[in-house]
């Protein structure tokens, strides 16, 4: 029972911004803690946070600058 | 396990107890008592009240007993309300000025205010005579009491009602967050509730004490009795029903009178009637009815409740019992589905251990009934129960499917709570594939430190699983903290001798020899030992290791061991003699003149140690990894298309004693893993790369004391590797006849290693990996980083590769570029020049040269010079005279063909460092050692001059003209009457070191 294996959420490999592309460490970064700011653009990514009570949340969009 | 039920576990439901730390933060701390004298007497029984109900929150572990203040009169409670801050008021019958109905009203009228909650203080009225309390609810109207209670001698009542409000401020946010359980309680008869609720509350709390001892730290342990269930206590069937509409999937159970009321009269059924509309929404919850009147029994079975008659004698202890078996409260019992006890289980691992044997019949009857969801509830594991709730015996093909599923959720979840914690050791709780836990109190040291740290990023972004098939991980370890340094050397009267002695070997002699060796550590290492029989490594840990700008990178020593003996009791006295090695280190001369050049004392160094689980394989009496190294975040020396934050990598087959000790690696940039640039022509790779490897040998004489000082290892040729199948990972081929190397090993030739099949042909993502790392570390550690690991690829087939990461700790990086005019100075006046300099800014303090002159300096005999250098180094220290290095070859290599094998505490007072070239080899520095480690937390002026190159000068015939203080073999001391200085400018990475007196002014 791997605990990443199911989760099928797509990384985000690019700021959806300037479209830089996001290391892999930021990508773990935003999958974990669902935002992130690019580090070339300044743009605040934001991702829906999952909670327990909201297992369909929809995606979110990133914040302005 | 879904994504979602991976946030469970994150965020509250397991691991890190981030919820549970925001649980009860609603607490009852100043109480006012306002009662006659004689009342509290009564009260009091023998005038110790606070002191039994301090005593009473002590014995439960039970944080903040509340402070009781007492007046006697109304009119000084008024006033002490005003002036302070109160969380509850009980009010006796007897008060000396104001009646109690009438104070609590003008209570009620000052409108106090919870805690800044808007809701008012609760205001109780304690009786403690029933008829004269029965008047009182006959003339008066006491709703203006938010409860009313009867003293029946058990004073741990105050904690019932104070635990009752408490629970009624917190319900909605705990349950909320982590899913707190409830019982609900109803009761209208005030003597019954007031008897049942310090029993209840009494009962939660033990059975939360009894979970304490599987908390896996002291701060999880505290951190769990908040997550005890709450009692829902109401008096009426609307109230009741409200609670179990509102939290019905966090109830417990139900205790619960017959008769009371509903619509707002009596009525008799009141409590079969509710347990029946209780049953068509959950079949499965505990309910317990009681009534004065037995006739009820049969009627309470039809609806599926228990009975109790409360005129028994044995109420209150039934109820207890009650409360045991159907709330899941103390251990699981396996029964067959006629009741027949079969087997019990009191913890977690004993649940999964008996989950394996009992026969399906009982699996299948306690699964229909919700009885291992309850009882994980009851036991606060909220998330395992989630696992199992929604589920049902059908949703499996089989139970022995079930049974399967309910063993690797617990097996899933006794894993992942342990991860990124450092839990105290015990054995029924240590999971020797994952746990980091430690023994003995005081420091972990600084290396322990930075794993845990590093084991907390690597579960925190769950980057353990972020590859395919490899599995990222800190090896499991135990700690041994500092307490038990003390310990050991109070008991065995060895610190003031070892500050003193300044002969290693009479240090270690008297270190083995002690005789006393903490006996707490002693048990738990050899519970440690039962669990774990793989080779072991023995590393030190230091209070100042790893610090950014004092490293001690390589001062302390690591025993490797192969912890194999089929005598326990040998490979413990193995164990403890490794450790008590670790604590003689602490006071080797290299440690002594490491320290003199810092700014701590001696006395201030103390000793953790830890003892962690090897990653490699086991072949023919030597285990060792796949290959390991060390990667740094920053590239001191980048060569295009290299970048300084690029990051640079040392790897070499086998242990990583050929990387941290300078010997010859393959070195590369994570970005561009495929430009070897060392291996930049046929020639230059046959030169420079490994000729033999590391490993543990598992076939030393263990009966020879004298061993146990070595690290352990010994070096084995590349055949050996071929030969145990691990070489093809890492080899290519040169093939003699056409002067051209092929990656692999498939061809017949010569082998080399050069990673090519990981690096170009990528059969493994390492680049990928340590990319990943190097950008996790430097983002946790808010500075660059440098990382050591260890890879086994000859994992058995269906297990993940093992990826170990064994060390990290912050490097120092100067940033700063002052302008500096360095063109300007003719070689003339410098002693030397380079364009290959590691350093920033000015140095002007030192007037002394250790020089070992090239032209006449012999290969064979480097380990001699070391000693001498060694020697040099303690006197210049000792007078506190920094010095300028100049020798040739690779320093702190150890290999003493590419230089002088010198560890760092050897040069420690050198300030500046000039590697010149041997006259027939060139050799770079490696970035991945301990030398060099400390070399850039010391900010050592690093020049390497490189012949023949038109950037780089240095005036050998200046040197060689000085008078010379002291000369021994080839090394010569120079003292000169003023000091050099040495310019350095980090980003040119260009440094100059002038001669005395040929400063030029600034313009």
């Amino acid at each position: 029972m791997s605990e990443n294996k199911e989760n099928n959420e797509k990384p985000l490999e690019q700021c959806p911004h300037c479209k830089a592309p996001l290391s892999s460490w930021e990508q773990v970064l935003l999958k974990v803690d669902r935002a992130l700011v690019c580090k070339k653009c300044w743009y605040r990514i934001s991702l829906p946070v999952i909670t327990p009570g909201d297992p369909n949340a929809k995606p979110g969009k990133g914040d302005k600058k | 396990m879904n994504h979602l039920d991976t946030n469970w576990v994150e965020h509250g439901y397991g691991t890190r107890f981030q919820g549970f730390q925001n649980l009860m933060r609603q607490r009852i701390r100043d109480i006012l008592i306002v009662s006659s004298l004689y009342d509290l007497y009564l009260f009091e029984e023998d005038g110790r009240l606070y002191e039994l109900i301090r005593n009473e929150y002590l014995s439960l572990q039970l944080s903040h007993a509340p402070e009781l203040t007492r007046v006697s009169k109304g009119y000084e409670a008024i006033t002490l309300l005003k002036e302070r801050v109160f969380d509850m008021v009980i009010i006796t019958l007897h008060t000396e000025d104001i009646p109690p109905v009438k104070l609590a009203s003008l209570i009620k009228e000052l409108d106090i205010k919870f805690a800044g909650l808007d809701i008012r203080i609760p205001v109780v009225l304690l009786a403690f005579d029933n008829r004269e309390l029965a008047d009182l609810l006959r003339h008066s109207d006491v709703s203006v009491f938010d409860k009313i209670f009867i003293w029946q001698g058990d004073f741990r009542l105050i904690i019932g009602i104070i635990k009752y409000f408490e629970d009624k401020l917190n319900i909605d946010h705990d349950t909320k967050i982590v899913g707190v359980q409830s019982i609900i309680l109803i009761e209208d008869n005030i003597r019954d509730y007031s008897s049942f609720l310090p029993i209840i509350y009494t009962e939660i709390i033990q059975q939360s004490q009894r979970l304490v001892g599987e908390g896996i730290n002291l701060s999880h342990k505290f951190l769990r009795m908040r997550a005890r269930p709450k009692i829902l206590m109401s008096q009426t069937y609307e109230e009741a029903w409200e609670y179990f509409t509102n939290y019905k999937e966090h109830i417990l159970g139900i205790i619960s009178d017959i008769d009371f009321p509903r619509n707002g009269k009596h009525q008799e059924k009141a409590g079969l009637e509710l347990t029946a509309e209780i049953r068509k929404h959950h079949s499965d919850i505990p309910v317990l009815l009681q009534s004065s009147d037995g006739s009820y029994e049969n009627a309470a079975h039809l609806v599926g409740a228990s009975f109790l008659r409360k005129g028994s004698s044995t109420l209150l202890h039934d109820l207890r019992n009650f409360m045991k078996q159907y709330f899941s409260f103390g251990d699981f019992i396996f029964r067959l589905p006629d009741g027949t006890e079969i087997a019990r289980a009191t913890d977690l691992k004993s649940m999964e251990q008996t989950l394996k044997i009992v026969p399906v019949d009982s699996i299948q009857f306690h699964a229909e009934r919700n009885h291992f969801s309850n009882w994980f509830k009851a036991r606060t594991e909220f998330w395992l129960a989630h696992q199992l709730r929604p589920k049902k015996v059908s949703d499996f093909k089989s139970v022995d499917d079930l049974r399967s599923h309910i063993i690797t959720s617990l097996r899933y979840y006794r894993k992942m709570r342990q991860r990124g914690l450092i839990a105290d050791f015990q054995k029924e709780s240590f999971d020797p594939n994952n746990s980091f836990a430690r023994i003995g109190g005081g420091s972990l040291g600084g290396k322990a430190r930075g794993l845990g740290f590093l084991n907390i990023l690597l579960n925190n972004y769950q980057i353990r699983s972020q590859f395919d098939g490899i599995e990222i991980s800190v090896p499991p370890a135990i700690v041994i903290g500092t307490d038990i340094f003390d310990q050991f050397l109070e008991e065995n009267d060895l610190r003031g001798f070892a500050l003193e002695c300044e002969n290693d070997s009479e240090i270690k002699k008297r270190f083995l020899e002690a005789s006393v060796f903490p006996e707490e550590a002693v048990g738990q290492l050899i519970a440690f030992l039962d669990l774990v029989r793989t080779p072991l490594a023995v590393r030190s840990s230091s209070l100042l290791e790893d610090s950014q700008y004092h490293p001690f990178a390589g001062v302390y020593s690591t025993i490797m061991i192969p912890n194999n003996d089929h005598d326990p009791f040998k490979r413990l006295s193995e164990l403890v003699s490794s450790i008590k090695l670790i604590y003689a280190s602490t006071f080797f001369s290299n440690a002594k003149n490491y320290i003199k050049v810092t700014s701590y004392r001696h006395e201030e160094e103390k000793m953790a140690v830890i003892i962690q689980k090897m990653v490699g394989t086991q072949f023919n009496g030597r285990f060792y990894p796949t290959f390991s190294g060390v990667a740094k975040s920053y590239n001191f020396y980048p060569l295009p298309p290299q970048k300084t934050e690029d990051g640079i990598v040392s790897v070499a087959l086998g242990l990583g004693k050929m990387v941290v000790e300078g010997g010859e690696t393959v070195r590369f940039s994570p970005k561009h893993p495929g430009r070897l640039i060392q291996f930049h022509s046929v020639d230059a790779a046959l030169k420079s790369s490994q000729q033999d490897f590391y490993a543990l040998s598992l076939l030393q004489n263990k009966d020879d004391e004298s061993n146990t000082d070595e690290s352990g290892t010994k070096l084995y040729p590349l055949d050996t590797a071929e030969q145990d199948g691990t070489l093809h990972f890492v080899a290519s081929t040169y093939s003699f006849e056409n002067h051209s190397i092929y990656d692999g090993i498939s061809r017949v030739g010569a082998r080399l290693v050069t990673f090519a099949p990981i690096l170009k042909n990528r059969i493994f993502p390492l680049a990928n990996i340590l990319e990943l790392l190097l950008d996790m570390g430097s983002w946790g550690m808010g500075a660059e980083v440098e990382i050591e690991f260890a890879v086994n690829l000859n994992t058995k087939r269906g297990e993940p590769v093992d990826f170990g990461v064994l060390q990290m700790r912050p490097i120092v990086v100067s940033h700063e570029t002052e302008k500096m005019n360095l063109e300007k100075y003719e070689n003339t006046a410098l002693v030397a020049r380079s364009n290959e300099v590691m350093g920033n800014g000015v140095i002007n303090e030192i007037s002394d040269i250790v020089f070992i002159d090239p032209e006449h300096f012999d290969r064979a005999k480097t380990r001699d010079t070391a000693t001498i250098i060694n020697l040099m180094n303690s006197k210049l220290v000792k007078e506190g005279r920094p010095y300028l290095l100049i020798g040739p070859g690779r320093w702190g290599s150890l290999d003493q063909w590419l230089g002088i094998p010198v560890v760092w505490s050897q040069i420690s007072g050198a300030k500046a460092i000039i590697e010149c070239q041997f006259k027939d080899l060139k050799v770079t520095p490696s970035q991945g050692s301990h030398f060099f480690q400390n070399l850039t937390s010391f900010s050592v002026a690093y020049f390497t001059i490189t012949e023949n190159d038109k950037n780089c000068h240095i005036d050998y015939n200046w040197i060689r003209n000085l008078p010379f203080e002291d000369e021994n073999n080839f090394v010569k001391l120079i003292r000169l009457e003023k000091p050099l200085i040495i310019k350095m400018n980090a980003g040119q990475k260009m440094g100059i070191i002038i001669k005395p007196s040929e400063e030029v002014e600034d313009e």
